[in-house]
């Protein structure tokens, strides 16, 4: 009889210790069918598409267009950098170093998050509608190849960008200002 | 027109100017340094010519001021017009440059803004308060350039845009960038910043 009381209460104490570990998360249990199997994206898997790119002519105060070939892969956020990348290597307003850092995509694929390896890409000396002209260039690139996108927000060191003349800490639309 | 004529007589015309603070090299001098003289210059000549005008300039010589602090200034006095007076100098013909504030619609604005029963407003949104009347001045006086200084000066249409030293002016506001090749035509500059400043009764009688 009392061993029977003792194998009762060990195996409540077991029971208690397995609900209080399993409560706050010091036994995690997965079922298999829980388990996500998280494929690292081919970036060969795709082919080619031709991209339109609209550079910046600060001098005519109008934007150029270019064709440029862009390797496209199932991943969007890459390609999305892509077609950023290639944009930057082709212009040649923004300062020399402008590198981009990252590109972020909304779930839904309406707004779209660059961010910059500088604070800013601009030269400090330039005016105003020059700035506005490059942005358009690469808001104009990034709505001929990608439709469902809406708003850019333009970061720069994981800050909004900063410049004296625009403001950037909300997002721009797709269609720009100079449209 | 009479009436507004009227109106316009009775009470003076306050007019903030706000000099930007940055550093562009503009010819041989630095662009804070020249943009508040060209705003000082016009407060003399408006206290000794017109005298219906009454020129504010949010900041002193030197000095920098911090972000929102020229639109706190503007808003305590409630002017008649806010003018950002920008200048800049990329070696290329000279130009003007006229600007007024607008924003995108965001699709999820943090803060929401009704001007009917909001008891304050967010800085963003500030520029909604007085937009139409930004523009048609930003218009009356892209206009009037270009007629007297069309031929020697290229003057760019106005163009909305999230303007930095316009963001959180209720009144109506504008800014406008001078891009100048050499000081030596600061005068005419000079003539066309004093032109955007008297085209102001005009454009409120149009309103």
């Amino acid at each position: 009889m009392k061993l029977s009381y003792g194998i009762t209460a060990l195996i409540m104490l077991l029971l208690g210790g397995g609900f209080y570990a399993f409560h706050y998360d010091y036994v995690m249990v997965i079922f298999p069918h829980h388990v996500k199997t998280t494929s690292t994206p081919d970036n060969n898997l795709s082919g080619e598409r031709s991209v339109t790119l609209f550079m910046p002519d600060a001098t005519n105060a109008t934007l150029t267009q270019e064709q440029a070939i862009l390797k496209i892969s199932n991943n969007v956020r890459h390609n999305h950098e892509q077609v950023i990348t290639t944009w930057l290597n082709a212009q040649t307003f923004a300062k020399e170093n402008t590198k981009l850092a990252s590109v972020a995509l909304s779930p839904d694929q309406r707004s779209i998050f660059i961010t910059f390896g500088t604070t800013t890409p601009f030269n400090h000396q330039s005016a105003t509608y020059d700035k506005l002209l490059w942005i358009q260039g690469l808001l104009t690139t990034l709505h001929a190849y990608n439709d469902t996108l809406e708003y850019v927000y333009f970061l720069g060191s994981n800050k909004p960008l900063h410049d004296h003349e625009l403001d950037f800490s909300r997002p721009w639309p797709i269609e720009g200002f100079l449209s | 027109m009479l009436l507004a004529s009227s109106l316009l007589q009775a009470h003076p015309l306050t007019i903030v100017l706000d000099p930007s603070c940055n550093t562009r090299a503009v010819a041989t001098e630095y662009e804070n340094n020249v943009a508040f003289l060209y705003c000082q210059s016009i407060q003399d000549y408006c206290e000794q010519h017109l005298t219906d005008h009454v020129i504010e300039i949010t900041r002193s010589a030197d000095e920098q001021l911090d972000e929102y602090g020229a639109a706190q200034f503007s808003n305590k006095l409630t002017p008649d017009v806010h003018i950002s007076v920008t200048f800049t100098s990329t070696k290329r013909v000279p130009t003007v440059s006229i600007y007024y504030f607008t924003y995108a619609q965001t699709p999820t604005p943090t803060t929401s803004y009704n001007s009917n029963t909001c008891s304050f407003t967010p800085v963003w949104a500030a520029y909604q308060e007085q937009k139409l009347a930004s523009v048609s001045y930003a218009q009356a006086c892209y206009e009037l350039l270009a007629a007297r200084y069309g031929d020697s000066v290229t003057i760019r249409k106005p163009i909305g845009c999230p303007c930095k030293s316009l963001l959180g002016v209720t009144a109506p506001a504008l800014m406008i960038e001078f891009d100048l090749e050499h000081l030596e035509s600061s005068e005419l500059f000079q003539e066309i910043l004093l032109d955007v400043v008297e085209q102001l009764p005009h454009a409120r009688a149009d309103a």
